[in-house]
């Protein structure tokens, strides 16, 4: 008998942590055990305004706990037509397999051609499904140029990200529709490729972007605008 | 609950395709392109020897004080009451010309047709008014001699009594693949128009008010615009003065209002655009499309952004046009110009 309840609590157990670790493979990096993430990409790609951009972007997560990160981010492109920075905290709600994830952010860019200087502030809910992501959030935007600054009224954040593999699986590959990227966050105009990741060891996983940004989507004229492929590594420890 | 997810999709989609005023593709993959536009444009403009991308020149009666109304959004349908009334108040205030910020018209095609219409009576209105006759059958312009008889005014003569009517291209003018029946009437997206404010200067080829009409109806300038705009060439000649630069954009610059459900510049371009109208020395900026009244200086430059001329967007009488009175010094005043046109209820 007491063979048994050992056996039936090693059980329950190692159920428990394999349904952990299910559920914690979320966002697409994390996998419930490390404590930090450093990614980085390459970014080319051509753009109305600049012409051709590029250049590489860097990261850094801490898992403070299985719930709370705080992120930071880098851009510098080659050219220094633009550089930006900012800093994401977050707390994930696992609920059954899927996460809820509430993220404050906040960033800088430098629009170097302009000579502006933007800030944005962002709250986002994101919603955590294994094939499907939601995000809906407000963006508050203040720049200034020329001696003025404008504060722009709050705008609407949203993004949905599909994939064709569960979120924990090896590999995946998936598109998306949004209207901000990493380093910036738009009206009303939408952005939307293609997306993948592959993990290439157990701590090292390949991923990668293709970025259409049209102009006037919402204006039901969607006109070339810019567009871009990004491909970096994060590690994990 | 597959089924409810299905029902919901169909009905979405079927609401979508339904509605022939909403374009779903648009939202992805626009049917025109602002490059395609605008080198269309530049090649009429071009080909008729119009340089810089000026497309007329207007000689003013006075040219020393003269005025010009702004209006933007008429989204017009079958009811051209609005529109009418903004070309009754330019005749009859003697404005030198009206400037439309686009979405003359409402999305479908056939309003073109009425457009038409209403710009052939009032292209004979004001050759009428200029002591000219005008030929809707030909197009062309005559003067009655003293025996009675029509004859046909020289080519430059034409260009010169032209009605003054100057539209910038909105969204909603082309989504239906409405640029064909837009080129029609207006001829390009992106131009100019000169007026010589100092005739008598002799030592350089005189000073202008520039009026810069833009092509920003897919929310972005394009690769094409955006080089013209860089280049020298948009100032026009050095030896050309500018006195006052007026500019008119269809999409708008700053957002007065949380829920704008209309794309506005890219990042990038929106701070471009602002610290270009900076560098041109820009007076006032004219914008439309979000259909709210802002004004703002920004950058040393006044920004207008226009409420919606049209009877089902403003159906109360309201303060809908601006006009701009511009003086023998150059210095300038903007009043708010009252609408009264009211749709007749149905």
């Amino acid at each position: 008998m007491r063979k048994k309840q050992i056996c039936l609590i090693a059980a329950l157990l190692m159920a428990c942590s394999t349904a952990m670790g299910q559920v914690y493979s979320g966002e697409q990096k994390f996998d419930g055990e490390h404590k930090h993430e450093v990614s980085g990409y390459l970014q080319g790609g051509q753009n109305v305004v600049i012409g051709g951009f590029g250049g590489p972007a860097a990261f850094y997560k801490h898992h403070f706990t299985q719930r709370w990160d705080l992120e930071g981010g880098l851009y510098l492109p080659f050219g220094h037509n633009r550089y930006g920075m900012y800093a994401r905290g977050s707390y994930r709600l696992p609920i059954r397999n899927q996460n809820l994830y509430f993220m404050g952010k906040m960033m800088y860019n430098r629009y170097q051609q302009a000579n502006s200087n933007e800030y944005a502030y962002n709250l986002s809910v994101k919603w955590e499904h294994r094939y499907v992501d939601i995000l809906l959030g407000i963006t508050l935007v203040d720049y200034s140029l020329l001696g003025s600054h404008y504060f722009e009224k709050p705008a609407v954040t949203a993004g949905l990200g599909v994939n064709i593999r569960p979120r924990e699986n090896r590999w995946n590959l998936g598109l998306f529709i949004r209207n901000y990227d990493d380093f910036y966050y738009d009206n009303w105009n939408i952005n939307w490729g293609i997306r993948y990741y592959c993990t290439i060891k157990n701590r090292l996983r390949n991923f990668g972007e293709l970025n259409i940004r049209p102009a006037g989507s919402l204006s039901q004229l969607a006109t070339k605008y810019e567009a871009s492929i990004k491909t970096g590594l994060i590690y994990t420890w | 609950m597959k089924k409810i997810y299905l029902i919901s999709i169909a009905a979405a989609g079927l609401m979508l395709t339904s509605c022939d005023k909403v374009s779903p593709t648009g939202i992805l993959i626009g049917n025109t392109s602002v490059d395609d536009r605008v080198e269309m444009s530049a090649s009429y403009l071009l080909l008729g020897g119009r340089e810089d991308y000026v497309f007329k020149v207007e000689i003013p009666d006075n040219p020393d004080d003269y005025t010009f109304l702004v209006g933007s959004d008429s989204h017009m349908t079958t009811d051209a009451g609005r529109l009418q009334e903004m070309m009754d108040i330019m005749l009859n205030n003697n404005d030198l010309m009206c400037c439309h910020l686009g979405d003359i018209v409402d999305t479908k095609p056939e309003y073109f047709s009425i457009l038409h219409n209403v710009l052939e009576d009032y292209r004979a209105k004001y050759a009428k008014k200029k002591g000219y006759i005008y030929n809707r059958d030909d197009g062309y312009y005559y003067v009655e001699d003293d025996k009675g008889q029509l004859v046909l005014l020289p080519k430059a003569m034409q260009d010169l009594i032209q009605f003054p009517f100057y539209v910038t291209v909105g969204n909603h003018d082309i989504t239906h693949n409405g640029w064909a029946l837009f080129k029609d009437d207006f001829k390009a997206s992106f131009f100019q128009v000169l007026v010589p404010v100092n005739v008598s200067d002799t030592e350089g080829k005189g000073t202008v008010d520039r009026f810069i009409f833009l092509d920003s109806a897919n929310g972005s300038l394009g690769s094409f615009q955006t080089d013209i705009i860089n280049s020298e060439l948009m100032l026009g000649d050095k030896d050309v003065k500018t006195r006052n630069l007026f500019v008119f954009t269809h999409t708008n610059f700053f957002r007065p209002q949380i829920l704008e459900i209309a794309s506005t510049f890219c990042r990038e371009e929106q701070y471009f655009l602002l610290e270009k109208f900076s560098q041109w020395k820009t007076d006032i900026v004219f914008a439309g499309h979000v259909h709210m009244w802002d004004e703002r200086v920004f950058g040393g430059v006044q920004h207008y952004t226009l409420e919606s001329m049209s009877e089902r967007n403003s159906p109360k009488p309201g303060d809908y046009l601006l006009r701009v009175h511009v003086k023998g010094d150059g210095k300038y005043e903007v009043e708010k110009v009252h609408m009264d046109y009211v749709a007749p209820k149905k």
